[in-house]
């Protein structure tokens, strides 16, 4: 057989890249055409989506709606083209042609029960899986996810859906998710993962709001109906020619495209409801006299009854959440509707999109606020009666075009505005949980609580300010936001790729919040009105290159190289304003009477890195790639210059190779490993010596009254000239197999990942005067190691029924393994002295301590006493502050021919303590907290309360509020019915479908706060302090294909 | 052979774009695409004149009002934490750590004391840069280095004051930290005086106003210093030539920095005027400061106004509100020369002459002084103790309601342990605490356990007043 040889003379590479930029249309008729179609066995039908390439070229497409195809420019002779489809078993045909031909190649594919991806993105383009030594986590038919789950942004595309991503959803309306995948690596850098949209580097921030704690987040910008695939690189052996930056691993979204066929519309509707079904805690009252004086009423506590100080008459309580005419809960809404439109012809294919969703909170003011405006005569803003909205536009259009047999040309171009409102909640005085949390227990005045606010208002119980002021102060968000990309793949010849991608993501925030003159709570001068507005630009650069040239250098071995460069530039700038002391009817910051303000020009960080890569496939089942990518970044220091990351990979396909013995059962096994390095950066101005600036009010003459506002300097950052990178380099090893005739698919990686020059703030005591007391160095190293599996079932693939399950788990084990060492030249044991949460040698990063306590009702009472509770000096390791163990469960049936899917998620995250902020902060600070005030609270309830409260010998903790977090939740559930054809032509739509689902139903656990989840915060330890939980979304949508 | 031709011809290829690549490098490109972009960085070469060194001098000032007794947000310093824990001030705060301050119950790792003690020792390095800076570029600016110098040792008589012994007092050079060991908080008042020293010598017999004013300031600092060592008599005789109405101000403005006890008190309702009777009844050793209706403490109880609240911020805490130094733009004394005319008494209580000291209490309160910008009514004479001990009360009473307010409560507070043989339940606050429990024992602060990333320090040498 002639083997595809297509390197030619020594002139043959310049000669052929001038004829094929200046005469292509003469390039092509020296080359073959292959045209087909792919169509599934059995039904005939077209298989859409499909990858068609040349093996051991870079030449490929995407089969159109019809299932059809067209390669150009094929070299002549013999070669073999595959073709790969989710949901289908992969299929491979050898085909001689000879210049000019215009060849047919059809394909047959079958369907398989376990839907395996086939193809997913790279830094260069796109690559089979089974050529990658690495795990990558797709996570399946995105578009067919968002038809049929409940999903409303992308922190729900991704929660519970790959083994060893950490995902802890936003508990407000449009606010920022805590997203981590393979545990933590770095002690004092950002452990979120880089996100790539398009082949664009995107801002993925979380927005501080000033509400108390809870953010807004820019990945909320993104529409889930626009996204095609998300795929998950999870470290540095996979995402090494990410470079500085995908050591935290990277997220790979790609956006729905056009394909070849007539034009297609998708419309859908989805409407529903969003609840805050949680159980919120509970006061208590516990009414009673001294005992000296009956008549002297009293609130007892456990302890007072206890030593006699108090005698309980009786006790109420009052959950204003569970108290229909108090609660500020009420039904929210979430509405979405959405038009696609995509086609085109083999030059030019097409998709635009347009989707509009809004969402309403289920916080609202309640009615007793509605009517106390209305009878002080002041009318209600919409913002005021519902302070939790989100809205979402946002406009894509994609657009492929083949602008010869040898160059394609990729555009992607979004723009999404959000706007988003929320109240003051969390760590705030103003929080309306805070002020609902104080209440007293009770209902009206009583135990020194008037119930009267310091407006004159009736309080209805909430403890220092009612929802009604509260929720008068605004604040909002709004956010444009322009991603777009450009993609130039130039292929000169069928063994030579070169692409290149400029992009850029475009943000402009504005901010807001008001509260006007007369306005808000009754609380300092907060009602003489105040501002606070900005504008903050972000803007992240992306260009890259790359050449890839292909070479069949025998008929078992194919070499593909591939060189080329990254850079991107990261940068943002701002202006704010404030004011206080607003006029009646003011709203701007330049009308208050104390003004302040504050402006930042472009700062940016940039890295530009060069890589080069080798992969060499044997036999078209082994598989070996290396390569390395230097970088060189804005952000390291003077005497650091470069950084350089390595990556080899491994993939066998073992179960093809002759020699491997075969089973009935065992369809395929591949095995895998990789290594690889990545890095992250220091933050910009990490290495430079700074100062500040400090405006000081100073006297004339020292010492006198005389004053004036003049400017001053102080100094700043200490500086490290010597800074450079974090490295992580990672060793993963595993495999993939399919049994049982395709049935079950196996999925395991044990992985190895270490942080070496991790970043540490290393502290300086305070006595040494310096400017900043801590120094950022590369000092110590940290270690994550794990596992990762999972198993997809088929169990029943029967015409009337299907079912189909998916286990996935993982564990990580991150330890810390050193910290450097002290000024004496001795290791640092411990970063965090004398803290509850601490970065030692040997635990994990961020672990928790705090002291711990013994208890003894010694008395028998029945009541631990405050001399009943001992406080140990010493600290103790409480655990890890974040999940190290994760598992998901879910589980489809397909009734009536698949007709009617119903669908369950289960998801589990343990192993981890949680510290139960509310139920310390509120025992501690009131005489209302069941561990305080309920009879049946138990001995040890009761003694962490004490040992909070009370302590002993001076010395107090709050170690019995830091719980087991682990909870499993019931996720998902979703039942989709598609009509019947007749039904569906009615409205004459190809087809049509109804599907129900609902979000976040039920959690068990044994944590005693809100909720395992309830969080405000975007960093690696969750926090909650008078924070919301999930809420229950219950949702109803119309799919309709023409 | 053939293959290996025709690989490494298909490396020409790859090989160009390499090269192109290091070509654009070595045209500088790389270093356009990769300069860094920080233009909210102030660097070294803009301190380096100067103009420079005197920014530096302004913004340690600034920093000294700020480590005393300022700022712009929810935390207190050195003299709220201070007051706080004596009898000045109660917790009408939900913070563990502030009720923890009031209880005398603070523990060495409580974060919010850690700050205030970082603060001051941050400030110390601050005078220290404007020193150099000051020293190299204007070295005939003498006032203003003794000032910086005034500053370092006012900062670290301040910690020797309040702080257990042990305090460490280092210094960084060139960004490196110089720790040091533990001294003392004798020792710690002898380091304040030698920076004294050094700025008297500096200021010289100068006459120009700023250095008079300086030289002032120096003297009070100095004199105090020598009280808490117990030399009363050259204390005295430092204090002397100060005139009673001279004070050094800490000023604060809105679009700075606010004074601290206007954000804890009106504007947040978190510290409330300490009084000698709560819900437990009477509170052993506390002065009334809130109740006393006494003209160098006046008070306001209650609302003034829809809006405002007669609670403190824990929504239970009676709020009583000091209108002496609330205003968010009032300027506030470091030293003054009454605190010269209180050293003076106190020299004559230790002679003893007890006539000789309430001459000078009684002339305070016939003509009194201005406290910042509030002048303080004149009051009715006292009558002369009539033993050295209810002198020894009165003294020390009188001097509360002078410097309320004005961290000087703690550190007398010791001296009355230390120089005067009280004990501790005959000074401090004692017996049931209003808010849970009992007052614990805490008769000086903590020092932080970050303080352990110096090697030298182990904690606390001991915790005596």
């Amino acid at each position: 057989m002639h083997v595809l040889r297509p390197w030619g003379g020594r002139w043959r590479l310049p000669l052929a890249a001038l004829l094929a930029v200046a005469i292509p249309a003469m390039a092509q008729a020296q080359k073959a055409t292959i045209t087909g179609h792919v169509t599934t066995v059995g039904t005939g039908a077209p298989v859409a989506f499909g990858q068609v390439m040349v093996v051991g070229t870079t030449l490929g497409t995407t089969t159109g709606s019809d299932g059809a195809y067209t390669i150009r420019n094929v070299p002549a002779g013999t070669l073999e083209v595959r073709v790969l489809r989710v949901g289908f078993q992969g299929a491979k045909k050898a085909i001689t042609v000879t210049a000019g031909q215009q060849a047919t190649l059809d394909f047959a594919l079958s369907a398989v029960a376990v839907q395996l991806q086939g193809v997913v993105t790279t830094y260069t383009g796109s690559q089979r899986v089974a050529e990658m030594g690495n795990s990558v986590a797709t996570l399946g038919n995105i578009g067919k996810e968002v038809e049929t789950k409940p999903v409303t942004d992308l922190t729900d595309l991704m929660v519970a859906k790959a083994p060893g991503v950490t995902v802890l959803p936003g508990n407000m309306t449009g606010s920022a998710p805590t997203i981590r995948i393979r545990g933590l690596n770095s002690i004092s850098l950002d452990n979120a993962p880089l996100y790539v949209i398009d082949g664009v580097r995107m801002n993925s921030d979380a927005i501080g709001l000033g509400i108390g704690g809870t953010q807004a987040s820019y990945l909320n910008t993104l529409d889930p109906e626009q996204i095609a695939s998300i795929e998950i690189l999870k470290g540095p052996s996979a995402a090494t020619l990410y470079g500085t930056s995908g050591a935290n691993g990277v997220v790979v979204i790609t956006t729905k495209r056009g394909q070849v066929g007539s034009t297609r519309w998708n419309f859908h509707a989805q409407d529903g409801m969003v609840q805050d079904r949680n159980n919120y805690m509970t006061q208590y009252a516990i009414w009673g006299h001294d005992p000296k004086d009956p008549s002297s009423l009293q609130r007892c506590v456990l302890v007072h009854i206890a030593d006699g100080s108090c005698v309980a008459d009786s006790t109420t309580s009052l959950n204003i959440f569970n108290s229909p005419d108090l609660t500020p809960l009420a039904t929210g809404n979430h509405q979405d509707y959405g038009v696609e439109v995509s086609g085109g012809t083999p030059a030019i294919r097409y998709f635009v999109s347009g989707d509009l969703t809004s969402e309403t909170g289920p916080v609202r003011m309640p009615d007793f606020g509605v009517q106390y405006f209305d009878s002080v005569g002041t009318p209600v803003r919409d913002e005021w009666k519902n302070p939790e909205h989100f809205r979402r536009n946002s406009f894509r259009a994609n657009l492929n075009m083949s602008l010869s047999p040898t160059f394609d040309l990729a555009l992607s171009s979004s723009f999404g505005q959000v706007n988003e409102r929320l109240p003051n909640v969390d760590n705030n005085l103003f929080s309306y949980l805070y002020n609902a949390f104080q209440n007293p227990g009770f209902r009206g005045p009583g135990l020194g609580y008037s119930d009267i606010g310091g407006l004159g208002e009736d309080l209805h119980s909430y403890a220092f300010f009612t929802p009604a002021q509260i929720f008068q102060q605004t604040t909002e968000d709004g956010i444009n936001r322009y991603i777009g990309s450009l993609t130039g793949d130039w292929r000169p010849f069928s063994w030579m790729e070169n692409g290149v991608t400029v992009g850029i993501d475009y943000d402009n925030e504005n901010y807001l919040s008001i509260n006007r003159f007369g306005e808000g709570v009754a609380f300092s001068d907060n009602r003489q009105g105040s501002i606070f507005s900005s504008r903050t630009d972000t803007r992240d650069l992306t260009a890259k290159a790359h050449s890839t040239v292909s070479w069949q250098a025998t008929r078992a071995i194919n070499l593909k190289t591939t060189v080329g460069l990254g850079y991107e530039n990261t940068g943002n700038s701002f202006t704010t304003g404030s004011g206080s002391h607003l006029p009646p009817g003011g709203q701007q910051a330049g009308q208050a009477a104390i003004l302040s303000g504050d402006s930042q020009l472009l700062a940016a960080d940039k890295t530009l890195g060069i890589f080069a890569e080798e992969a060499i496939a044997f036999n078209d089942r082994l598989y070996i790639n290396g390569g390395v990518r230097t970088d060189q970044n804005s952000a390291f220091g003077t005497d650091f210059q470069r950084v350089y990351y390595p990556h080899f990979q491994v993939s066998w396909i073992i179960s093809d190779e002759s020699f491997f013995p075969h089973f009935s059962w065992l369809n395929r096994l591949r095995l895998r490993s990789a290594y690889g390095a990545s890095g992250v950066q220091p933050r910009s101005t990490d290495a430079l010596r700074t100062f500040s600036a400090n405006a000081v009010n100073i006297a004339n003459i020292p010492g006198s009254g005389n004053s004036k506002d003049t400017p001053g300097l102080l100094a700043d950052r200490l500086g490290n000239q010597n800074l450079k990178p974090e490295t992580s380099s990672e060793i993963e090893g595993g495999f993939e197999s399919q049994i049982f005739h395709n049935r079950v698919s196996l999925d395991f990686t044990y992985f190895h990942k270490k942080t070496t020059n991790a970043l540490i703030d290393e502290q300086i005591a305070a006595s040494s005067g310096a400017s900043r007391l801590t120094l950022l160095e590369n000092l110590g190293s940290t270690e994550n190691k794990g596992i990762e599996a999972s198993v997809n079932a088929t169990i029943l693939d029967m015409p009337d029924l299907e079912w189909d399950i998916t286990v996935g788990g993982s564990h990580v084990t991150n330890k810390v393994l050193s910290l450097g060492l002290d000024p004496t030249g001795k290791p640092n044991p411990t970063i965090g002295q004398g803290s509850e949460r601490r970065d030692t040698v040997g635990l994990p990063i961020n672990s928790y301590f705090a002291r711990p306590f013994t208890y003894a009702d010694a008395n028998g009472d029945g009541i631990i006493g405050e001399d009943e509770v001992t406080v140990s000096p010493d600290f103790q390791y409480l655990g890890y502050s974040f999940a190290p163990n994760l598992a998901t469960i879910s589980s489809g049936v397909g009734l009536l021919h698949n007709k009617l899917r119903l669908t369950a998620l289960l998801d589990y995250k343990g192993g981890f303590k949680l510290f139960n902020n509310d139920g310390d902060f509120f025992c501690l600070q009131s005489n209302q907290c069941y561990d305080e005030t309920h009879k049946n609270a138990s001995l040890f309830a009761q003694a962490r309360l004490v040992a909070d409260r009370y302590g002993s010998d001076g010395l107090k903790t709050d170690y019995g509020y830091y719980e087991d977090g682990s909870f499993w939740r019931l996720r998902e559930v979703a039942a989709t019915f598609t009509l019947p054809e007749r039904w569906a032509r009615v409205i004459h739509a190809s087809d049509a479908s109804l599907n129900f689902s609902a979000r976040n139903l039920h959690v068990w656990t044994n944590f005693t706060g809100t909720d395992p989840e309830s969080n405000y915060g975007d960093d690696d330890v969750q926090t909650n302090f008078a924070t919301t939980a999930p809420p229950s979304y219950f949702l109803f949508r119309l799919n309709l294909h023409y | 052979m053939k293959n290996l031709m025709r690989r490494t011809r298909r490396v020409i290829a790859p090989a160009a774009v390499v090269a192109g690549i290091l070509a654009m490098s070595a045209c500088g490109l790389k270093d356009r695409l990769l300069e860094p972009q920080t233009p909210q960085v102030i660097s070294p070469s803009n301190v380096q004149n100067a103009d420079g060194a005197d920014a530096l001098y302004v913004g340690a000032i600034g920093d000294l009002a700020d480590a005393l007794n300022g700022g712009n947000n929810n935390q207190e310093q050195l003299w709220e934490w201070e007051g706080l824990m004596t009898d000045e001030f109660k917790s009408g705060d939900t913070f563990s750590q502030r009720n923890d301050d009031d209880q005398r119950v603070t523990v060495s790792n409580d974060g919010v004391m850690r700050r205030v003690y970082q603060h001051q020792q941050q400030s110390r390095g601050r005078a220290r840069d404007a020193i150099n800076a000051l020293t190299e570029f204007e070295p005939d600016a003498h006032a203003k280095i003794a000032e910086m110098y005034l500053m370092m040792g006012f900062l670290e008589m301040s910690l020797s004051q309040d702080w257990c012994n042990g305090v460490p007092y280092g210094e960084t050079v060139d960004g490196v930290p110089q720790y040091t060991n533990p001294l003392t908080n004798a020792d710690g008042f002898k380091l304040a005086i030698a920076r004294f020293d050094t700025a008297l010598t500096l200021l010289g017999s100068a006459s120009d106003k700023q250095s008079t004013s300086v030289r002032n300031a120096v003297l009070i600092a100095k004199g105090r210093a020598q009280v808490d060592l117990g030399q009363f008599s050259a204390a005295a005789a430092t204090v002397a030539p100060v005139p009673v109405d001279y004070q050094y101000l800490l000023t604060y403005s809105i679009p700075t920095n606010s004074n601290e006890w206007w954000e804890m008190q009106p504007n947040t309702l978190r510290y409330t005027v300490g009084d000698s009777v709560d819900k437990t009844g009477i509170v052993k050793n506390s002065i009334p400061f809130a109740s006393a209706n006494d003209p160098r403490v006046p008070i306001l109880v209650g609302k003034e106004s829809v809006g405002e609240s007669d609670v403190s911020f824990d929504g239970k805490t009676p709020y009583f509100e000091s209108e002496l130094y609330t205003g968010r733009e009032d300027p506030i004394p470091m030293v003054s020369g009454l605190d010269g005319q209180l050293v003076q008494a106190e020299a004559d209580l230790n002679k003893p002459d007890i006539p000789a000291m309430m001459k000078i209490l009684n002339d305070l309160r016939a003509t009194p002084p201005m406290l910042g910008n509030y002048q303080p009514a004149a009051m009715a004479p006292l009558a002369t103790p009539a033993t050295q001990d209810a002198a020894v009360s009165l003294f020390f009473r009188e001097k509360a309601f002078w410097q309320f307010e004005r961290g000087e409560r703690l550190s007398d507070m010791r001296r009355l342990m230390r120089q005067y043989g009280r004990t501790e339940d005959e000074v401090f606050p004692t017996g049931p605490f209003f808010k849970n429990g009992a007052y614990g024992h805490n008769v000086n602060i903590p020092i932080p356990d970050r303080e352990q990333n110096n090697p030298n320090f182990k904690g606390c040498m001991d915790r005596k007043a």
